[in-house]
């Protein structure tokens, strides 16, 4: 059972001074699901998602990806993950596909020119950005530029994509696509997804299960289908009201 | 950690910034050497002089062009690439990946000392070709020390030495600047605690002069007449920077 | 207005750098105290460089001027102008019932205030390390004045020089400011002005050596268009006897080319805020 999961967060707990932000949470994701990551805001969803990155160190508790400690080894952990935290900042000097190249180098798994090429044509093609990859970052919309962080997230072949608040400010069609393909990737290369986000309709479309958290601790937890059947006639989004004003 | 310093060069490059800088460095160097060129005389301090010639130009030079080199081009360019790029968000993208924090320091390090050794060479290389054009040639070159007497192949391997010198000196300031750039909260501050650090080295002790009076030091050390010891402090200051910094970036929060 | 010029001065008296330059001035002051003691064993006593505790406070002004206040003044304006501006932060405040004539005003009132308090304290502060540190003697000796000068008027003499100095930051400032407002990046405001800074130092040597070694026969005056040169040499020519001045129309000139760069420059940096788009 432990080796199924693809994250694993076990008791952690961050404070900074003598504010806690995140209170043993433990949770787990297994190998093909989307996991919906739900709270308000200032939960303490992004510093969670901070931590599994390795960007700050929790003070206690441990994350595991794909079996491997993010504390132990955080290279050999992170080249299993791609993720975007809080709204991805690319190099706005450079285009689409130079931020890509310049970032696939980091990879240990793309040796040569010629393979990150092809990597960066491939993940562009998978975000529907192939044609605008030659212009410059700054001229892209904010739909484009959420996809490109998707592209980025792509490139080391991750089995565990993080993403942070991705539908923010998008319109309906920038969120429509994003929901396609999230699932695409889900379906055909079997990439499992960890996305905080507030947006619970939309996050049920899509997600298989839900961790709920309250100023840093969970509330609830458990299958998108449990949750269904908890809120009842109530809906999502009161049942969600609820718990957080419990 | 070779593909680590080659995206941060290109990046480097890819940046705007760099290349305008390149280009109103050399334009202020050429200017330099016009200025240089009209004169008669070359000081090595307020007392003592020597003819300017072909063979002593470019050392010279590096005395114009010390200042701009280490007050503005040097701590703007680590400032922009230790500080800058993290705090303006950019660098998450880096730092997400399967890389280690003191591998990017590093190469991120000497990936700038790569950078300072052109802006270093470019004025060597401007420097000898415009003495050679604009003055005379020499036999025989003194320097601070009235005694020693360099014919020119030795005139021209003093001027090597002496730009070799400053560039340990920027190394040194490329730690300092690196380290202090790892700690303040944004680019601005960084700039100014760096410049602060950097002429308030002279206060502290004299042993430390070599920050801000780097040309001054380097005409004594040539003359065997500086007084401090330079080669510990700066060895010092360059590895204990480093390392300090390494650290620092090992074990931060990365929270923005 | 009124309302505009405190938030403005509110904000930037929230930013610790603020803080931390007035902080420094006694640091500042200390090191050049420490520094005259020394200097002191090595000029005569009747030199006007030898300093007591009369004119430390226009010797400690000397010493730091050019570099410290100039630097302090360039933060403060590229804190104001470019780092709120292209950061996006002054959205909220551009949002608001006012022009952006209005907040530039305020934005340049709140630099001349926190500029003129830079002066005051530093000011006050030397004049207390002068009281520690140096022997106090009955009279004074100032640059370019024929015979030593007593409490009385040493104490004019200082409030004047700190004065002019002020008017020459200020237009030193003008320059940066344009600077700061064309900038899209603090780095590159930092530069530029850093940059002219320098230049404005290198200008009245390199005028000089052409002027003599191309034979020009130009006024040697016209090295004081430099303002670094006016705070290296200009202001204790100004306040000169007038039988040891540079001429009677030394003031006239310094004072227009002090209003110059504060016209010009302000003045075009004023242009460049209010009429173009905001894209931020």
């Amino acid at each position: 059972m432990r080796q199924e999961m693809i994250l694993e967060v076990g008791g952690v707990t961050k404070t900074a001074g003598r504010r806690t932000l995140v209170k043993e949470l433990s949770f787990g994701v297994r190998p093909g699901e989307v996991c919906g990551f739900v709270g308000p805001n200032g939960a303490g969803k992004t510093t969670l998602i901070r931590m599994i990155t390795g960007l700050i160190k929790p003070d206690s508790g441990q994350i595991r990806i794909d079996g491997v400690d993010v504390r132990q080894d955080r290279i050999a952990a992170l080249s299993r993950v791609g993720a975007i935290v809080e709204s991805p900042i690319f190099f706005p000097y450079m285009s689409g596909r130079g931020n890509l190249l310049n970032l696939a180098r980091l990879h240990g798994n793309l040796h040569t020119s010629a393979q990150r090429k092809a990597r960066v044509e491939e993940v562009l093609a998978i975000v529907d950005l192939s044609g605008r990859g030659s212009d410059k970052v700054k001229t892209y919309s904010l739909g484009m530029k959420q996809r490109l962080g998707i592209a980025q997230a792509l490139l080391g072949s991750p089995k565990l994509i993080i993403l942070d608040e991705p539908a923010n400010g998008l319109d309906p069609m920038g969120i429509r696509d994003l929901r396609n393909l999230i699932l695409k990737l889900r379906d055909e290369q079997g990439i499992s997804f960890f996305i905080s986000s507030h947006l619970l309709d939309e996050l049920q479309r899509i997600c298989s299960r839900f961790v709920i958290i309250k100023e840093g601790g969970m509330v609830w937890q458990g299958t998108s289908g449990e949750w269904v059947d908890i809120a009842g006639t109530r809906g999502l989004e009161e049942h969600f009201v609820e718990l957080m004003t419990r | 950690m070779n593909s680590l310093i080659q995206s941060e060069w290109q990046r480097m490059w890819k940046r705007k910034k760099t290349l305008i800088s390149l280009i109103l460095f050399t334009a202020i160097v050429l200017f330099d050497c016009l200025f240089l060129g009209v004169q008669r005389f070359g000081a090595f301090d307020n007392i003592h002089t020597a003819p300017l010639t072909a063979q002593n130009f470019s050392v010279f030079l590096l005395k114009e062009v010390s200042f701009l080199l280490t007050l503005i081009v040097a701590p703007l360019l680590i400032v922009d690439s230790i500080n800058g790029e993290y705090t303006a968000g950019q660098l998450r993208l880096v730092l997400i990946r399967p890389i280690s924090f003191a591998r990017l320091f590093a190469a991120k390090w000497l990936n700038l000392a790569f950078m300072l050794l052109l802006f270093t060479a470019i004025t060597f290389m401007i420097g000898e070709f415009a003495g050679h054009l604009l003055k005379p040639a020499a036999d025989s070159v003194r320097y601070l020390n009235p005694a020693q007497v360099y014919d020119r192949s030795e005139a021209f391997i003093y001027a090597l030495q002496s730009y070799g010198l400053f560039y340990l000196i920027v190394l040194a300031e490329l730690s300092l600047v690196g380290l202090v750039s790892s700690l303040m909260p944004n680019a601005l501050v960084s700039f100014f605690v760096s410049l602060g650090v950097l002429i308030g080295a002279l206060y502290i002790s004299d042993t430390l002069g070599f920050f801000l009076m780097s040309a001054s030091v380097i005409f004594q050390l040539m003359a065997g007449s500086y007084a401090a010891p330079f080669y510990g402090p700066v060895l010092v200051c360059t590895g204990i920077g480093f390392l300090a910094t390494m650290g620092v970036w090992q074990r931060r929060s990365w929270t923005r | 207005m009124r309302a505009l010029f405190i938030s403005e001065l509110e904000r930037l008296w929230k930013r610790k750098l603020i803080w931390m330059m007035f902080a420094a001035i006694p640091l500042i002051v200390y090191a050049t105290a420490r520094y005259y003691a020394v200097h002191n064993l090595q000029v005569p006593l009747d030199s006007p460089e030898f300093v007591t505790s009369g004119n430390f406070p226009v010797m400690a002004l000397i010493e730091q001027l050019i570099v410290v206040f100039n630097l302090v003044s360039l933060v403060l304006l590229t804190l104001s102008f470019t780092e709120e501006y292209r950061t996006g932060q002054l959205r909220m405040v551009l949002l608001r019932a006012f022009t952006v004539g209005q907040l530039f005003r305020a934005k340049a009132a709140a630099y001349l205030v926190t500029i003129s308090l830079f002066f005051a304290a530093y000011l006050g502060v030397s004049v207390a390390v002068g009281f520690q540190m140096f022997d106090s003697s009955e009279t004074t000796r100032l640059f370019h004045h024929v015979s030593p000068a007593g409490p009385g008027e040493v104490m004019g003499y200082t409030l004047k020089y700190y004065g002019i100095s002020l008017l020459t930051v200020v237009g030193m400032g003008s320059a940066m400011l344009a600077l700061a407002v064309i900038c899209h990046t603090t780095t590159a405001a930092i530069g530029f002005g850093v940059g002219i800074l320098l230049l404005s130092i290198g200008y009245p040597l390199v005028y000089l050596t052409f002027n003599t070694v191309l034979n020009l026969q130009l006024p040697a005056q016209l090295a004081f268009l430099s303002l670094t040169q006016i705070q290296y040499e200009g202001i204790a020519y100004l306040l000169a006897d007038s039988s040891m001045g540079p001429g009677p129309y030394f003031p006239l000139f310094a004072l227009a080319v002090v209003a110059g760069y504060v016209l010009l420059c302000a003045g075009g940096a004023c242009l460049a805020f209010t009429r173009r788009d905001r894209w931020i």
